[in-house]
């Protein structure tokens, strides 16, 4: 086994979901240093293309899908193994936050809107990748992305997001299952608080203060501190870690 | 920038149980990142030849006779370390034994014997080294547990059992008790390994490999170059937002 880090991802073709968001960009960034070829997917254009400016190495492509549509999924497959010869990694952030104060104030349209970006998403593209990798026959790394509230179930309107997250832990086991006798580890991340846009905007510093003080390590997260984590489970490293969920929370979540 | 969250240079690394099994591989994998590597074992001659084997490999190691039941002998140790090495930056607990016997008859001293080198000599290691990385504000603590902490899986080993699982809960409360100092506390998971411990399980016919094979879903025993990634990767920057965690590396065992 080589130990030079981020080891197995030279050249290889990695999928990012979500990735002009602030975790997803410095995951992006992460697999790129690695040597990896990263096809970043979102939905907002602009900003996947500086993402892609920013990013080291050559080779690197973009597309903007809307993943909640699960016809997005065979062509992004295939475009991805067209782009680079290689499908090796999926990294899968992509999801949708609906926050609502109150539970009352949840509507089915939100439900709706979560659960087939979170969950239904999630489900169709990594079988579809999964099954993608299975042809290929050199096994693969799928990183799906929870979240401290899987465990926790949030509270107010956020238990929706919440219980999609929960449905995300499940399905990677499942998944990790699955496709382990074809050498594909299926892996989760759980973040805590972390330092991107997403959480910082209209964020008081009471607000802050009690997240900091919930967490035993005393900070919140940059997002590099997230991206290290899915370079370590897609890396040879990890070979034998499959159906786990890693808590990235600063001690926030111990189960 | 990657490559940089994972190194380990210039940091000093105590492995107990370093001389043979995961341990062995562990002190192999510390060096390849760059870290200097103490390590400990009650076989000192097997720890010897690790530390040699090292030092041919241009890393730097050392060998050290450690028993961890004796807490006294812990503290000399860890000293003696501190002082020729510099600060401990990193504590891989990893001396573990079995003691195989069916519950109903199980004995006193089978039962003692691996909570006092598993349990009571892990936590005199933590103690020991953590009070050091306390004062020093940074640190790193990974224990190697197992799944058997965590699911009942094969029959006769109770005591193994219970140690790992009072590993996990130690693991948990030290994250708590030491996260405002900065040392982070976690602890991996492995099923089961080619290690000698299976391997003699196998040769005494408690189990066929079939068998233990048969609970994983990656079809397949751990290699124990496997368990190396996540110690490095606990041990190091990448996952310096990670504490408290118990990391299965288990071929999906737990997710069963």
């Amino acid at each position: 086994m080589s130990w030079s880090v981020g080891a197995g991802l030279d050249g290889r073709g990695v999928i990012v979901t979500g990735a002009a968001g602030g975790i997803g960009s410095a995951v992006a960034k992460a697999f790129a240093s690695s040597g990896a070829r990263v096809m970043l997917v979102d939905l907002a254009a602009e900003a996947c293309e500086a993402v892609l400016a920013s990013l080291d190495g050559s080779g690197h492509a973009w597309r903007t899908m809307d993943l909640a549509d699960v016809e997005t999924h065979p062509v992004l497959v295939a475009e991805t193994q067209r782009e680079f010869g290689d499908l090796y990694v999926l990294v899968h952030l992509a999801a949708v936050l609906r926050r609502r104060a109150r539970l009352m104030d949840v509507t089915e349209e939100d439900w709706n809107l979560q659960v087939d970006t979170n969950l239904k998403g999630t489900f169709f593209l990594c079988r579809a990748v999964a099954e993608a990798m299975v042809a290929q026959g050199n096994g693969g790394r799928i990183i799906t992305f929870t979240s401290q509230g899987w465990w926790t179930g949030g509270f107010g309107g956020s238990v929706v997001y919440n219980a999609t997250k929960g449905g995300i832990v499940t399905m990677t086991r499942g998944l990790a299952r699955s496709y382990g006798p074809h050498g594909i580890t299926v892996n989760s991340i759980a973040p805590g608080q972390v330092r991107t846009s997403m959480l910082m905007t209209d964020l008081s510093p009471e607000v802050l203060e009690s997240m900091v003080k919930a967490t035993p390590l005393g900070r919140i997260a940059e997002p590099e501190e997230i991206a290290g984590t899915a370079v370590f489970l897609a890396s040879k490293h990890a070979q034998y870690i499959t159906g786990a969920t890693v808590n990235v929370t600063g001690g926030f979540l111990m189960y | 920038m990657t490559t940089g969250m994972f190194d380990l240079n210039g940091r000093v690394a105590i492995v107990t149980g370093g001389a043979s099994g995961l341990g062995a591989a562990i002190v192999r994998g510390l060096c390849e990142f760059g870290a200097s590597v103490a390590v400990c074992d009650i076989a000192i001659d097997g720890a010897r030849q690790i530390a040699n084997a090292m030092e041919d490999l241009g890393a730097v190691a050392w060998a050290y006779d450690l028993d961890i039941r004796e807490p006294e002998s812990v503290e000399a140790c860890v000293d003696k370390i501190a002082e020729n090495a510099g600060p401990i930056r990193v504590l891989v607990n990893s001396a573990g034994i079995v003691a195989r016997r069916p519950a109903t008859e199980m004995d006193v001293r089978d039962w003692q014997r691996v909570i006092d080198v598993n349990l009571s000599g892990s936590w005199y290691c933590t103690q020991t080294v953590g009070r050091r990385m306390v004062s020093q504000r940074t640190g790193s603590i990974v224990t190697i547990g197992s799944v058997v902490g965590q699911v009942g899986i094969d029959t006769g080993n109770v005591n193994y059992a219970a140690s790992k699982a009072g590993l996990i809960g130690m693991t948990k409360c030290l994250a708590v008790e030491w996260a405002a100092y900065n040392v982070r506390v976690n602890l991996v998971a492995p099923t089961h390994f080619r290690t000698p411990l299976v391997s003699l399980a196998i040769r005494d016919n408690v189990a066929t490999e079939q068998h233990f094979v048969n609970n994983i879903p990656l079809g397949r025993l751990g290699e124990p170059e496997e368990i190396v990634g996540a110690v490095v990767y606990l041990a190091s920057d990448a996952a310096s937002m990670v504490t408290g965690h118990v990391l299965n590396v288990d071929g999906g065992h737990t997710a069963r």
